[in-house]
C-alpha cells in the first residue's frame, strides 16, 4: 500500500487525478497548496508527491525545496510552466520528475509507478557482475533479460545489442554509422538511416514519453546516447 | 570653540601670539631697529672698509684722523703769532688747555714759537709754509708749522675725543660684521614672523583684512609710491636749507619711515594674497574684465545675428565680402597692399571650401551608416560650426530617435511574448481538466453513439488547442530571439537520418514514401541541435499533414557554393492558392478554411529559428509542389 499526496490548486484537477490513481495499491491524500502538503506529509508516511507549481500560500518550488530539507520522496512536478528553463529550475531543487499540463493520464500513472518502485527498491540492490544498470533500466547479459523500473521489456535481437552499446559505454555519443558498424557488424552504406528506426523502436519501449526520453537521448546532428543519472 | 576653551582651562586662554596686536607692534618696532642696525652696520662697515681701517696700521689711522682737525687750529695758532700774540689754544679749549704744542718756523727770523716737549711721545704733523695773512709791505705772511700731539692724550679735548673714537671704531672693526650679520637675521626673522601673522586676528577664524585691503592694489600702490617721492621731494629741499647734520637726520628719517611702509605694504599683500584672486582687485584687472565682456557681448552679439541669418543670407555676405577683397586687388593702390588683400581672400576662400569639404565628408559617411542600419552611429559634431553643427545634431537625434524605437519596438514585443507566456499558462489548466474528464467521458461506458462521436470531437480539438497554446509560445519566443541558442558543430546527414527514425511511422501511416538522398561524407554545420531538429520537425510535421497520400516526398541534402543546403519537398493535399511569403507569416496555412488540424505556425517557428541560428531558411511553391529549403555555411 503506498501513499501518495496530490497537491494541486484546482479542485477539478485533483479529483481527475484521483479516478485515474484510482489502484487498489494506492492511498489517495489531497492537499490544495504547500502548505497543506507539507501538513499532510508531516502527519502521514507518504511515499510520492504530485506538487503543483502555481499555487497559493505556498508554491510547489518552496514547497519540494522545504520537503528536501528532511525526506527524499519522489516529488514529480505536474505544472502548466512548460518551458525548458522551467523544468531544469525544477530538477535541479529536487524534483524527480516533471510532468507539463495538460498531461496525459497514461504518462501521469506511468511515471507514478515508476518512481513508486524506484523508491522503494531503493537500497535493495542485488546486481551481479554482468547486469548494467542505468537509472531504472536494468541488462543482465547473461539471462539477455532487460527490465525497466523492475518490469521486464521484451526487445528484438538488434534492439538489446544497440541498448547495451549504449549502456557499456554511458555518456558516450554514437553516430548511426557507429552504431551500424558495431550492431550489424557491417559496413553502413547508407542503410544507417535503419538505426535511427530501431532506436526510435527501443525508445518507445523503454521510455514513458519517446519524444521526451529519460534515458536515451537523441544529440541532433551528433548521435545517440544513454546517461549515467546522478 | 573660545568657550570649550575657557570652560576646559577654567581661564581665559591666551590667543596664539599670531593673533595678539601686541605681539605685532613689538615686532614691527623691533624690525625697524634691527633693520636700522643692520643698515648702520653694514655703512659703518663699508666706510671703515674705504677707510682702510682693516689695512693700515692704529698708529697712522689715528695720524689721519687727528691730522684732518689739526689745520684748522695751526691756523688760529699762527694768526695769533703773527700779530705778536702768544697761541691761545682757548679756542680750541675752554681750560686753555691742549694735547696740542708746536714749533713754528719763520724763513726770517727762525724759530717763532716752540712748546713742545720733546721728551713726550707725539704725533708729528708738518705743516709747510702755511699763509698767515699779508704783512705792510704786502708780502705773504707764511710759517712753517710742525705740530705735535701728546700721545698720552693728557688733557680731556677735542683729540682726546677723536682718539676715543678711533680706538672704539678699531676694537669695532671686527665686531661690526657679527652686528650686522646679528641684525640682518633677526629683522628677516621678524619680518617672517609679520608675514605669517598677518591678516590674523584674535576671535577670528581664517583670514580678514582691514581696509587697507580693499582698495585696488595697483591704485594703493601708486598712492603710497607718489606720497613717497612727495616727502623725498620736501627732505631733499629742505635738506638744502638746513645743515648738513640735519639734512643727514632727516634723510635717515625719511629711509626709515620708508622701510616701514615697505614692511607695511608687504603686510596688506600678503594678507590680499591669503584672501585669495588678490589680481581681482585691481583697476587694471578691472578694467580688463570690463573689456572682456565687453568683447564677449560683441561676438555673441555678432553671432546671435549670423544665427539667426538664413543660410543663403549668410552665402551671400561671405561672398560680398570676398568680392570686396577682391576689389581691394584692382584699386589702384600699393603694390603690396593688392597682393596682400588678394592673398588673404583666396586663403580665406580655401580654408572655407576645405573646411566644407571635410564637414559634408563627415556627414556624408554618418549618413551613409545610417542609411544601412547602424542607428548606433553618431556625427561628432565637436568641431563643427553653425549650420553644419545644426545639421549635423538633427542626424544625431534622428538616430537617437530610431535606436529608441528599435528599442521599444524589441521592449514591447519581449511584453508580448511574456504576456503570451502568462496567459498560455493560465489557459492551460482550465484545459487540463477538459481533457481529462473528456478522456473520463470516453471511457465511460455508453451505447449512445452519438456521444462517443462528440466526445471524439471534444478530444480532438482540446488536443489542437493545446497544440496551438505550445506553439504560440515557441513562436513568439523565437521571432523575438528569446531563445538559449549554442551553437556546436552539426552533421547535416546524422540529422536527416535520424529524422527518418523519428518520422518513418507517421509517413507510412500518411501513405507517403520518403526518398533520400544525401552525400556519404559527413557535412558539417554550426547550428543548435535541438532547434534545427525542431525546425526538421515542424517541416516533417507539415509534410505529414498536408502531403497528398500515395505521393513521394523527396529530402535533399547538397554542397552548393560553400553551403548545406537541405530541401524538403511534396506534393500539397489542397491546393496552394497563396504566396510563398505569406506562407511563412504566422496563423497562415494553405487552406483558408483553417478546418485542418494544425495552428498555422509551423514554417515561421521554422524560419525563426533558423534565422536565429544564421541559417537562411525559404519556401517555394510551384503549383501543387511545396519546397522548404535550408541553408547553412559549411564548416571544416
Amino acid at each position: 500500500m503506498y501513499n501518495i499526496l496530490i497537491c494541486d490548486d484546482e479542485r477539478d484537477i485533483v479529483s481527475a487525478l484521483k479516478i485515474y490513481l484510482k489502484d487498489d495499491n494506492y492511498r489517495l491524500f489531497e492537499a490544495a497548496n504547500g502548505k497543506e502538503a507539507l501538513e499532510v506529509i508531516g502527519k502521514n508516511d507518504i511515499h510520492l508527491a504530485l506538487l503543483d507549481i502555481m499555487m497559493p500560500v505556498m508554491d510547489g518550488i518552496e514547497t519540494m525545496v522545504k520537503l528536501r530539507e528532511q525526506s527524499n520522496l519522489p516529488v514529480i512536478l505536474l505544472t502548466a510552466k512548460g518551458e525548458d528553463a522551467d523544468k531544469v529550475l525544477g530538477l535541479n531543487l529536487g524534483a524527480d520528475d516533471y510532468i507539463t499540463k495538460p498531461f496525459n493520464p497514461a504518462e501521469v500513472q506511468a511515471r507514478v509507478k515508476s518512481q513508486l518502485r524506484r523508491y522503494m527498491q531503493l537500497g535493495s540492490g542485488r546486481i551481479g557482475g554482468d547486469t548494467l544498470v542505468i537509472g531504472g533500466v536494468e541488462l543482465d547479459d547473461k539471462a539477455k533479460v532487460v527490465t525497466l523500473d523492475g518490469e521486464s521489456v521484451s526487445l528484438t535481437p538488434t534492439e538489446y545489442e544497440i541498448l547495451k552499446l549504449l549502456m557499456q559505454n554511458a555518456n558516450q555519443v554514437f553516430s548511426p554509422k557507429e552504431i551500424y558498424a558495431r550492431v550489424w557488424k557491417d559496413a553502413p552504406l547508407g542503410s544507417e538511416n535503419t538505426v535511427a528506426v530501431h532506436i526510435r523502436h527501443l525508445r518507445e519501449k523503454i521510455e514513458i514519453d519517446p519524444a521526451a526520453p529519460r534515458y536515451i537521448k537523441v544529440v541532433w546532428g551528433q548521435g545517440y546516447k544513454m546517461e549515467r543519472g546522478k | 570653540m573660545d568657550n570649550e576653551q575657557v570652560k576646559l582651562s577654567g581661564q581665559k586662554a591666551l590667543p596664539p601670539l599670531k593673533e595678539r596686536l601686541g605681539a605685532k607692534v613689538t615686532a614691527f618696532v623691533l624690525l625697524v631697529l634691527t633693520a636700522c642696525a643692520a643698515a648702520g652696520a653694514i655703512i659703518g662697515a663699508c666706510l671703515m672698509l674705504a677707510d682702510g681701517f682693516y689695512t693700515r696700521r692704529p698708529e697712522d689711522i689715528k695720524q689721519e684722523l687727528l691730522g684732518s682737525f689739526v689745520w684748522g687750529d695751526v691756523v688760529d695758532i699762527c694768526r695769533d703769532l703773527a700779530f705778536g700774540a702768544a697761541p691761545d689754544y682757548s679756542v680750541e679749549d675752554t681750560l686753555g688747555m691742549t694735547n696740542l704744542s708746536c714749533r713754528v718756523l719763520s724763513d726770517e727770523l727762525g724759530v717763532v714759537f716752540d712748546d713742545h716737549d720733546e721728551l713726550s711721545p707725539s704725533y708729528k704733523f708738518n705743516l709747510q709754509e702755511v699763509f698767515i695773512g699779508y704783512r705792510e709791505d704786502g708780502q705773504d705772511i707764511e710759517y712753517d708749522v710742525d705740530v705735535y700731539i701728546n700721545k698720552s692724550f693728557p688733557i680731556k679735548d677735542k683729540y682726546y675725543a677723536l682718539n676715543a673714537i678711533a680706538d672704539t671704531l678699531l676694537t669695532l672693526r671686527y665686531w661690526i660684521y657679527a652686528i650686522a650679520l646679528g641684525s640682518i637675521i633677526a629683522s628677516i626673522l621678524l619680518f617672517c614672523f609679520l608675514i605669517s601673522s598677518a591678516g590674523h586676528r584674535a576671535g577670528r577664524d581664517g583670514v580678514g583684512g582691514s581696509f587697507l585691503t580693499k582698495i585696488p592694489l595697483d591704485l594703493f600702490w601708486t598712492a603710497v609710491g607718489v606720497a613717497e617721492c612727495l616727502v623725498l621731494e620736501l627732505v631733499l629741499e629742505s635738506g638744502a636749507m638746513l645743515s648738513d647734520a640735519v639734512a643727514i637726520i632727516l634723510m635717515c628719517a625719511f629711509c626709515v619711515l620708508s622701510f616701514c611702509v615697505f614692511v607695511g605694504l608687504c603686510i596688506n599683500f600678503t594678507v590680499r594674497v591669503r584672501m585669495g584672486k588678490w589680481w581681482k582687485n585691481t583697476v587694471i584687472y578691472m578694467l580688463l574684465h570690463l573689456l572682456w565682456l565687453g568683447l564677449k557681448m560683441l561676438v555673441r552679439g555678432i553671432g546671435y545675428v549670423l544665427r539667426r541669418l538664413p543660410l543663403i543670407w549668410k552665402t551671400l555676405l561671405g561672398f560680398v565680402l570676398f568680392a570686396l577683397l577682391s576689389l581691394m586687388a584692382v584699386i589702384p593702390d600699393y603694390i603690396g597692399v593688392r597682393m596682400g588683400a588678394w592673398m588673404i581672400g583666396l586663403c580665406l576662400l580655401f580654408a572655407a571650401v576645405v573646411y566644407t569639404a571635410l564637414v559634408m565628408r563627415r556627414l556624408q559617411i554618418a549618413v551613409r551608416k545610417l542609411a544601412r542600419g547602424d542607428l548606433s552611429c553618431r556625427v561628432d559634431t565637436r568641431r563643427m560650426i553653425g549650420d553644419f553643427k545644426e545639421h549635423g545634431e538633427n542626424l544625431n537625434s534622428i538616430g537617437f530617435g530610431m535606436t529608441r524605437a528599435v528599442d521599444e519596438r524589441m521592449k514591447s514585443e519581449r511584453l508580448k511574448t511574456e504576456l503570451i507566456t502568462n496567459v498560455s499558462h493560465d489557459i492551460k489548466t482550465p484545459l487540463t481538466s477538459i481533457i481529462n474528464y473528456v478522456d473520463l467521458i470516453s471511457k465511460e461506458d455508453t451505447d449512445n453513439e452519438k456521444i462517443k462521436e462528440y466526445t471524439d470531437v471534444l478530444s480532438r480539438q482540446s488536443e489542437r488547442l493545446k497544440k496551438l497554446i505550445e506553439d504560440l509560445v515557441e513562436a513568439s519566443k523565437a521571432s523575438t530571439g528569446n531563445v538559449d541558442v549554442s551553437l556546436a558543430p552539426c552533421d547535416v546527414s546524422v540529422l536527416i537520418s535520424q529524422s527518418v527514425g523519428e518520422y518513418g511511422e507517421k509517413l507510412e501511416n500518411a501513405q507517403l514514401e520518403l526518398l533520400i538522398s544525401k552525400p556519404e561524407q559527413p557535412l558539417m554545420i554550426m547550428a543548435d541541435g535541438r532547434l534545427l531538429w525542431r525546425v526538421f520537425d515542424n517541416l516533417m510535421n507539415n509534410v505529414c499533414k498536408y502531403a497528398m497520400p500515395g505521393t513521394r516526398v523527396y529530402m535533399t541534402l547538397e554542397l552548393s557554393g560553400g553551403e548545406a543546403v537541405v530541401s524538403i519537398k511534396n506534393i500539397s493535399k489542397y491546393p496552394l492558392n497563396i504566396k510563398a511569403e505569406e506562407l511563412m507569416e504566422r496563423f497562415v496555412r494553405g487552406d483558408s478554411s483553417r478546418s485542418t488540424e494544425g495552428s498555422g505556425l509551423g514554417l515561421s517557428i521554422a524560419g525563426s529559428l533558423t534565422s536565429l541560428m544564421g541559417g537562411k531558411f525559404s519556401v517555394e511553391v510551384d503549383g501543387d509542389l511545396f519546397k522548404a529549403t535550408l541553408r547553412f555555411k559549411k564548416i571544416d
